[in-house]
């Protein structure tokens, strides 16, 4: 699965690299603006557009001065919150793919690829099932402390017996996923009621969730956010394979350590909220590295912002595509996004790992 | 206890139009038979038209509510689905507790569709499935195993009235079936008439879930019912639904919750409890909710008699949710 990393260069084939240095930061620094703003543009749209026609005048006014009309409850109390959400959840789900990505030098990895997915989901519906805690405020809690502790048992797993290479975490993940994917099913089988919350869990969507949801998992999210940026330079080094990050005096534990806290803390909050919502990690890192190439210091950030735009972006999607109903983002990224994907891949040859 | 009056009707009925002849009518209806020389029967439904040759003793119901016409006519089901929602621990639902016998009537685990096999073991004479909605082949499956009756038109949405006759027809006893419509109608009535504020108020039936919401449409049982009792469903209701009559629901995005106009409102919460429903903002966008003329409910086993519309579930239905509108009527004309 993994190869060394000499093998991997794509040897100058990529256009950017050919670039000057300077020249090629500038282009990089206006693409990350162009994405910020699109990432507002995209925002803006997030609480301008519904199934509910409101004209931009009344969206305004809902927003700098509401009287409380059905208009202003419709954005304050729908559209705000999820917007917000899909923003910081997308952002969060974009950089931990890149992260995973990076750290199994694997680009079929996905952020739920370290049991954090399978965990959220046994815990939600561990919630239900056990302590009847059906409400999302509730399972929150529960997901984030499920996505925790299976990410604690495959680093533990994955580095024991003098380990920690990219396959012994990869392996130990799936098993792990695959270990509580079973129960899972066990519980889901046993219980309507658990099924029940568990499909509303699992298909993925930014509604419903309430307005306190992510203040409650925003701590989380800002310190994974922190230590996904500290951890970009080790991972630039980790690229040319262990031995030379060695070499150059990279201390490979602690750089996996911070790596794997941080695809935790991203992903286990962004789960534990919406759902499963894997996609996004998995394909975000493709398009953000076809723009930036393979340095982490670009690619991390690209990675954020364009998760956050695929996200929202599919849930504005979503709410105008089959009104007066709304399909939840897990299948609009599924639907739209899966042939977008494949039209990326066919068109250009992605920047390999 | 409700079955038991009806039933002892239907034996004087039976009397008074069993004038003349030499048998016995009364004695065969209070053992669940059939009038000598009802069969062969022929019922018709979507599949074609099933012919039962002659008066079934072991009877196998699938889909919501069969068992209770069965019951009201005084037969018990050899096998009948276990109801994981609505029912209580055992898989009964409430309305059924005082007519199932555990020694007499297998459940059946129907989630995956009907279980074959253990439809095979219990040999049944009939399968009957009015209201259910499994496609062709599962049908065959079943005819494989005994005449099957399935559902009439569209999956999961038979009209009360006509999964009671369908079954009477069936059971060779098409005329208690008609009767046991006229009286669980005029229950219906009765109650209609002690309650004449609610007719001509505006009604909406919905599910009020955390990511979407439901309206219930006129093709649906439920919605039935709430006309029967002289309120007219909203027509808001069609407006947000659009133009999709096959279907007895509607989803809709829960920004269109401030769009539900209508007097009184019924709704059943969907992964939320009543208390979030009404404490939440956007709910409390409902008009009928912010008069505070909604009738929201959390109680599964009533969702399931509200929902599983028959003779026996009506009764059960109305004694809860009456009193309920009554009070939401008053609230809405205040």
């Amino acid at each position: 699965m993994t190869r060394t990393a000499a093998a991997d260069a794509p040897a100058g084939r990529v256009p950017q690299r050919t670039a000057r240095p300077a020249r090629r930061r500038v282009r990089l620094l206006v693409g990350l603006l162009g994405l910020l703003v699109l990432a507002v543009v995209v925002g803006v749209l997030g609480i301008a557009v519904g199934a509910r026609s409101i004209a931009p005048v009344d969206v305004w006014t809902a927003l700098v001065a509401p009287t409380g009309t059905d208009d202003d409850v419709v954005v304050r109390a729908l559209r705000l919150p999820r917007t917000a959400l899909g923003l910081a959840v997308g952002a969060a789900l974009g950089l931990a793919g890149a992260l995973i990505q990076g750290h199994t030098r694997n680009p079929l990895a996905d952020p739920g690829l370290l049991g954090v997915s399978a965990g959220a989901a046994f815990a939600v519906c561990l919630a239900v099932y056990a302590f009847g805690v059906s409400s999302v405020t509730g399972s929150v809690w529960f997901a984030l402390a499920g996505a925790l502790l299976a990410s604690v048992v495959v680093f533990l797993l994955g580095t024991s017996g003098g380990g920690g290479s990219p396959v012994t975490l990869a392996l130990a993940g799936a098993a792990v996923t695959a270990f509580l994917t079973a129960l899972t099913s066990g519980l889901v089988l046993l219980d309507s009621v658990t099924l029940d919350a568990y499909r509303f869990w699992v298909v993925g969507s930014l509604v419903g969730r309430g307005d306190d949801v992510l203040a409650q998992v925003a701590p989380f999210l800002l310190v994974g956010l922190l230590l996904a940026l500290v951890n970009a330079p080790a991972l630039d080094t980790l690229q040319m394979g262990e031995d030379v990050a060695r070499g150059l005096g990279q201390r490979i534990g602690p750089a996996r350590l911070t790596g794997v806290a941080a695809i935790t803390l991203l992903t286990g909050a962004a789960v534990a909220v919406t759902g499963p919502i894997a996609f996004v990690g998995l394909v975000v890192p493709h398009v953000a590295r076809a723009i930036t190439g393979p340095a982490h210091r670009w690619l991390l950030p690209y990675s954020g912002l364009l998760g956050a735009v695929l996200l929202v972006g599919a849930d504005v999607v979503g709410r105008v595509l089959v009104r007066p109903a709304e399909l939840p983002v897990g299948l609009v990224l599924a639907v739209v996004g899966a042939p977008f994907f494949i039209a990326l891949v066919r068109r250009r040859r992605l920047v390999s790992l | 206890m409700r079955a038991r009056p009806t039933l002892s009707a239907l034996a004087a009925l039976a009397l008074l139009t069993g004038c003349g002849s030499t048998e016995e009518p009364a004695s065969a209806d209070a053992q669940g038979e059939a009038p000598a020389g009802a069969f062969p029967v022929e019922v018709a439904h979507t599949f074609g038209s099933t012919t039962i040759e002659e008066q079934p003793e072991r009877v196998v119901v699938l889909g919501w509510s069969a068992q209770d016409t069965l019951y009201a006519l005084g037969v018990d089901p050899v096998g009948m689905p276990t109801y994981t929602w609505g029912g209580g621990d055992d898989g009964v639902v409430p309305w059924n507790d005082e007519h199932y016998d555990p020694d007499v009537t297998t459940l059946l685990d129907t989630a995956d569709g009907p279980p074959l096999e253990e439809i095979a073991a219990l040999r049944p004479d009939v399968i009957l499935a009015p209201y259910e909605g499994f496609d062709e082949s599962v049908y065959l499956d079943l005819s494989a195993i005994a005449p099957t009756v399935a559902y009439p038109d569209q999956p999961w949405t038979t009209p009360w009235r006509e999964q009671t006759r369908m079954i009477g027809t069936a059971l060779g006893r098409a005329e208690e079936a008609e009767q046991l419509i006229a009286d669980t109608e005029q229950q219906v009535a009765g109650v209609a008439a002690e309650h004449p504020e609610f007719e001509g108020l505006s009604f909406a039936y919905t599910s009020l879930g955390a990511d979407a919401l439901y309206l219930y449409l006129p093709t649906d049982p439920r919605v039935q019912l709430v006309e029967d009792l002289g309120l007219e469903l909203a027509p808001s209701v069609a407006e947000l639904a659009g133009d999709d009559a096959e279907s007895f629901y509607a989803q809709l995005s829960l920004e269109e919750a401030p769009e539900i106009e209508s007097d009184v409102l019924i709704g059943w919460t969907d992964g939320l409890t009543v208390e979030e429903v009404l404490t939440s903002e956007l709910y409390a966008s409902v008009p009928a909710i912010q008069r505070n003329a909604a009738v929201v409910l959390d109680d599964t086993g009533f969702a399931a008699a509200a929902s599983m519309v028959s003779p026996l579930s009506i009764p059960y239905t109305l004694d809860q949710l009456v009193d309920r509108l009554a009070e939401a009527a008053a609230n809405a004309s205040s």
